[in-house]
């Protein structure tokens, strides 16, 4: 969060206005500004520290914290001494009541792989692949974004 | 019409200050500032203390009888350049020294300059080459470097995007909605941040990258790495943390 965007956008907004009026006005009105900066990036703070209690009373299990980061705040959410709850199963009989169906066209070589693995995991291939599929899906719904450290040799 | 030439010696500096209208600095005479103001302003002051040029509106000069003030100016190459206006294009076709622009709303257009520091709420930059250090700082203007940054680049915008086409020193920009785009970056370090906007950074072959990439809900693309095993020619470091913005590292040609 970059509070030095609004501060900028406040300072020349009162800027173009005390120009209006005149040199000796918008130079008076410069230094104000100046001498007034330090306290409008705290009031901004006490701002953003007041948004930030608020949400965290809101959120179930998480906390957003504030972090200051070269004199910006950086908002990180976190969990509050647990983890996050996994996603509520689905309602009894859904399975049942709201199937739906695909026709899934792969390489008879995978399919091959799936009967496999679905005999030595005892399902039928259906139940393997809707497992699988839905594990996968569930998966990629929670880590949606990412995060990398790494080097590269391009 | 105001008209006139100052002799100065060595790095001269040229200070401008008007409300709105236009500036346009041209390549000069060594030693000489030759300055032209077209104005229905009374009191315009065009004066000289030591190496110092002085272009002004009158503090004296109320401000409804204030209008717009053309000024064409002649300098030579490197002379530093101060510049306050609320809303005045602005634009130079000589490479300058060090230049300082705070500006409400009005398009910079610069060919050079050794460091450039811009504030502007709506204002866009475009220069075609900064040799040591640029500062850009916007809630709404553009920043475009058309063809060369070196040294050390400092962004900050709001909504505002960031285009530099070929940087070769440190590159550290800070957007919420702007997008940034690096055609070809080969220097030792960057550092981007973003709420919602895209950032894309490309490097050439070679190229041994550092890299700490964060994307909260946005999209992270690496490129494959080369099979090839030669030795890096150059090691940067990329830092790149956005909210929703997408992340894109590309291989780009060698120039």
């Amino acid at each position: 969060m970059q509070l030095s965007h609004a501060i900028t956008s406040f300072e020349s907004a009162v800027d173009t206005q005390l120009r209006l009026a005149g040199p000796d006005v918008a130079d008076a009105g410069a230094q104000l500004l100046a001498a007034l900066s330090p306290a409008i990036r705290q009031t901004m703070l006490d701002v953003v520290a007041m948004a930030v209690t608020e949400i965290s009373s809101q959120l179930d299990g998480q906390v957003v914290d504030i972090k200051l980061v070269d004199g910006e705040p950086d908002l990180v959410v976190r969990a509050e001494g647990r983890p996050v709850p996994p996603p509520p199963p689905p309602p009894p009989g859904a399975e049942e009541s709201d199937e739906a169906r695909i026709t899934l066209r792969l390489p008879s070589y995978l399919k091959d792989i799936i009967t496999a693995a679905a005999e030595s995991s005892g399902d039928s291939v259906n139940s393997y692949v809707v497992d699988v599929l839905g594990t996968s899906a569930r998966k990629s719904k929670r880590s949606s974004g990412a995060h990398t450290r790494t080097t590269l040799e391009l | 019409m105001i008209h006139k030439t100052f002799s100065v010696d060595g790095s001269a500096d040229l200070e401008i200050r008007i409300e709105s209208g236009r500036i346009e600095i041209m390549p000069g005479a060594a030693g000489v500032i030759d300055v032209k103001v077209d104005t229905k302003m009374n009191n315009f002051i065009v004066d000289q203390t030591g190496n110092s040029v002085l272009v002004s509106s009158d503090k004296s000069t109320s401000w409804w009888s204030r209008g717009t003030a053309s000024v064409l100016v002649e300098v030579p190459e490197g002379t530093d350049v101060n510049i306050g206006v609320a809303s005045a294009r602005v634009s130079s076709a000589v490479p300058l020294g060090k230049v300082n622009v705070r500006s409400a709303s009005g398009h910079i257009d610069l060919v050079s300059a050794e460091t450039i520091a811009v504030k502007t709420a709506s204002g866009d930059l475009d220069v075609e080459k900064v040799e040591r250090s640029l500062r850009f700082t916007s809630a709404a203007g553009d920043l475009r470097v058309t063809k060369r940054a070196s040294g050390s680049v400092k962004a900050s915008t709001a909504s505002g995007d960031v285009h530099i086409e070929h940087a070769d020193g440190s590159l550290q920009t800070s957007t919420a909605s702007g997008d940034v785009y690096i055609s070809y970056f080969e220097g030792r370090e960057a550092s981007f941040k973003a709420m919602s906007g895209d950032i894309d950074i490309n490097v050439p072959p070679r190229t041994k990258v550092s890299l700490d990439a964060s994307v909260m809900s946005g999209k992270l693309r690496l490129p494959d790495t080369p099979a090839r095993k030669e030795p890096p020619l150059r090691h940067m470091t990329v830092n790149a943390k956005t909210v929703s913005g997408d992340f894109t590292l590309s291989l780009t040609d060698p120039r």
